[in-house]
């Protein structure tokens, strides 16, 4: 249980530094809707916010997994979390929007079921 | 700081991506199809026979299954069931044969022993390396030709895109012609999938090479001694050559030498055995499994059947340099860490490796629009419409074949077989008949979606634990069938999608000029 936990609570985090990264990139196509991150010192936040997550997620990660296998799962998650949300960034924008929030909201409920976990 | 080529060096680079990239092209999309649906290896072997959806037998000793396979040959694997699943089982080359290899169920509970029934995920897996027993070794090296020149497109395409690597990272405009889309989808993939396809095209040349390297080592690096040789670099290759085990002598029992094992390492968690010169005087166990602490890769300790003498250990902390290369190669390679979730999204990535494959033949034809009218880029078309959709329709027909053949009916293997090579045969030959290659995709993905559909349904005939099986459940069969439930959505909804667009064909929409 807390081993899925762990697994849930890092996966979010990726997903989250993934799109905050594709938001503050300003590309054609999703740029318009992303107009919050525009200002450059905004930008540097969702870049600062994006790293400071991915590293949580791989000292999550190297809970479960011994050695570089965490580090590997990491840049895996990124890879996937990249081609989808750049891909589905055009398709259907307000699917991957919907989906950051729900990361968003899951963290803080996954984080306290982590603690509150024997 | 900008990392730009000069114009020579870009059109040289140029010129290699695209050449490697399209003669290597359709033979590893086939490779990437079949290797992603191994990552699914155990589930789907599990799905396939009844045998593993039932629970472990509890075995009196290690030994005493063996004693129902007697008499055994000279070497052989012996596997303990997985993850508390099915009986455990042997498997051995037919004598005089050097790829016939044949597996059999040791059935405790009945005291029998049972022939490998089904071998769908096998074969798959087999195939994702270009591996069948009647091409012997020779195809398995021309994968990894193959998969060298693969390497050579990632590596030039990474070195002209290096300079634009940033700014067209996140970019996939939708909008504007089909070159545009396709170029954007294969720089996306491409790009964002690098590090995994880099790490599997070197891996995987290293693991399908690794036997015709070694042979070939063997003289002017080791002088022509092979025992020599395999001593130092044996850990690259599965199977040593044959070497004299000496005179017939009985072998400690198994349960002996494991307790010998783990007392050398006791972190090791033994899940199958090599026997080697089995019941010789110099006759060898392997004992092989996971090591609690280790990163990937199984540990292996090598005993002396006959007195349990320790010959070799290969655990992270005490294994030679070439075993550490093997290990790692082999476990970045068969992903042997992170579990479901990571084969889950290394399936995503090895879905965007075959849409890289398909978009860069794709860009390639767009490029070369004004000459479409030229034979070899219509077989090109064609042949990337009939090998993509042709590859997913022989897959979901092997799958169906595999379930409604009778389980014990003994040329169910070769049906098997036939079915997909037809398959695949078959849709690549419709689509060289087809003018149009968007009717070759809405089809092909219409009847690979159609056969999928069916696979679960047919699966009732052996099963009662799948989806719509009225038996007590198994949760590993019901997300299999699920899947091929979720992939028939997938396929049947995309022929839909096509169905719905302009039927021109690829060649004549694609608008010169259009990308950058």
């Amino acid at each position: 249980m807390t081993e899925h936990v762990t697994q849930l609570l890092a996966l979010s985090l990726l997903y989250l530094a993934t799109v905050a990264s594709y938001a503050s990139a300003g590309v054609r196509g999703g740029g318009a809707r992303l107009a919050w991150f525009h200002p450059k010192r905004r930008r540097v936040i969702a870049r600062c916010a994006a790293l400071v997550a991915t590293i949580g997620a791989a000292a999550l990660w190297h809970t479960i997994e011994p050695g570089p296998a965490a580090v590997f799962v990491v840049i895996v998650t990124l890879m996937a979390a990249g081609t989808s949300v750049t891909v589905l960034g055009s398709i259907a924008p307000r699917a991957v929007w919907a989906s950051a929030l729900a990361a968003m909201l899951l963290i803080p409920v996954l984080a306290f079921t982590l603690g509150a976990l024997p | 700081m900008k990392l730009k080529l000069s114009l020579h060096a870009f059109k040289r680079f140029w010129d290699a991506h695209a050449w490697s990239g399209v003669v290597t092209s359709l033979l590893v999309y086939v490779m990437f199809v079949l290797g992603a649906i191994t990552l699914f290896y155990r589930p789907l072997a599990t799905w396939e026979e009844p045998l593993l959806q039932r629970p472990s037998p509890a075995l009196p000793s290690l030994q005493a299954p063996l004693q129902l396979a007697e008499p055994l040959p000279e070497e052989f694997y012996y596997y303990l069931p997985k993850d508390r699943r099915g009986p455990p089982k042997i498997g051995y080359l037919l004598p005089d044969s050097e790829t016939q290899w044949r597996m059999w169920w040791l059935d405790v509970e009945n005291a029998r022993v049972l022939p490998q029934r089904e071998h769908a995920a096998a074969f798959v897996y087999d195939l994702h390396y270009l591996w069948h027993e009647a091409t012997g070794f020779w195809l398995q090296y021309c994968a990894g030709v193959l998969v060298f020149g693969f390497l050579l497109a990632i590596v030039t395409g990474l070195l002209i895109h290096l300079k634009d690597l940033g700014s067209q990272l996140w970019r996939f405009r939708q909008t504007g012609s089909q070159r545009v889309l396709f170029s954007d989808l294969h720089k996306v993939t491409g790009v964002f999938g690098l590090p995994f396809q880099l790490v599997y095209a070197l891996t995987g040349t290293m693991m399908a090479l690794a036997p015709v390297m070694f042979s070939i080592s063997v003289s002017p690096v080791f002088g022509g001694d092979e025992l020599r040789a395999v001593d130092t670099a044996g850990a690259l290759v599965e199977d040593p050559p044959p070497r004299d085990y000496g005179p017939e002598r009985e072998p400690l029992s198994l349960d002996q030498l494991v307790a010998l094992a783990l007392r050398v390492e006791p972190r090791l968690q033994p899940e199958s055995f090599v026997f080697r010169g089995y019941k010789h005087e110099h006759g060898t166990v392997d004992v092989r499994g996971p090591v609690e602490g280790q990163p990937f890769g199984d540990g292996l300790i090598r005993l002396r059947a006959t007195d349990g003498t320790v010959e070799r250990v290969d655990t992270a902390d005490r294994e030679s340099s070439v075993a550490k290369l093997a290990r790692w190669i082999h476990g970045l390679h068969t992903v042997e860490y992170g579990g479901l979730t990571l084969r889950f999204l290394m399936f995503v990535l090895a879905a965007a490796g075959c849409i890289t494959i398909l978009t860069g033949n794709a860009v390639w034809l767009a490029r070369r629009a004004a000459h479409s009218g030229k034979l070899g880029n219509i077989l090109l078309a064609r042949l990337t419409a009939g090998v993509g959709g042709g590859t997913l329709v022989a897959v979901a027909a092997l799958l169906l074949t595999s379930r409604l053949a009778p389980l014990d009916w003994e040329p169910r293997r070769e049906l098997e077989e036939l079915v997909m090579a037809g398959a695949f045969l078959g849709s690549a030959l419709c689509a060289l008949l087809i003018k149009s290659t968007l009717t070759s995709w809405r089809c092909l993905l219409g009847l690979a979606g159609a056969l999928l559909l069916a696979v679960p349904i047919a699966a009732c005939r052996y099963s009662a634990a799948g989806l719509f099986g009225a038996g007590p459940a198994d949760p590993l069969v019901q997300s299999v069938e699920l899947a091929f439930l979720c992939a028939a959505a997938a396929f049947l909804g995309m022929s839909v999608a096509l169905a719905r667009r302009d039927s021109a064909p690829l060649l004549s929409q694609a608008q010169p000029g259009a990308a950058e």
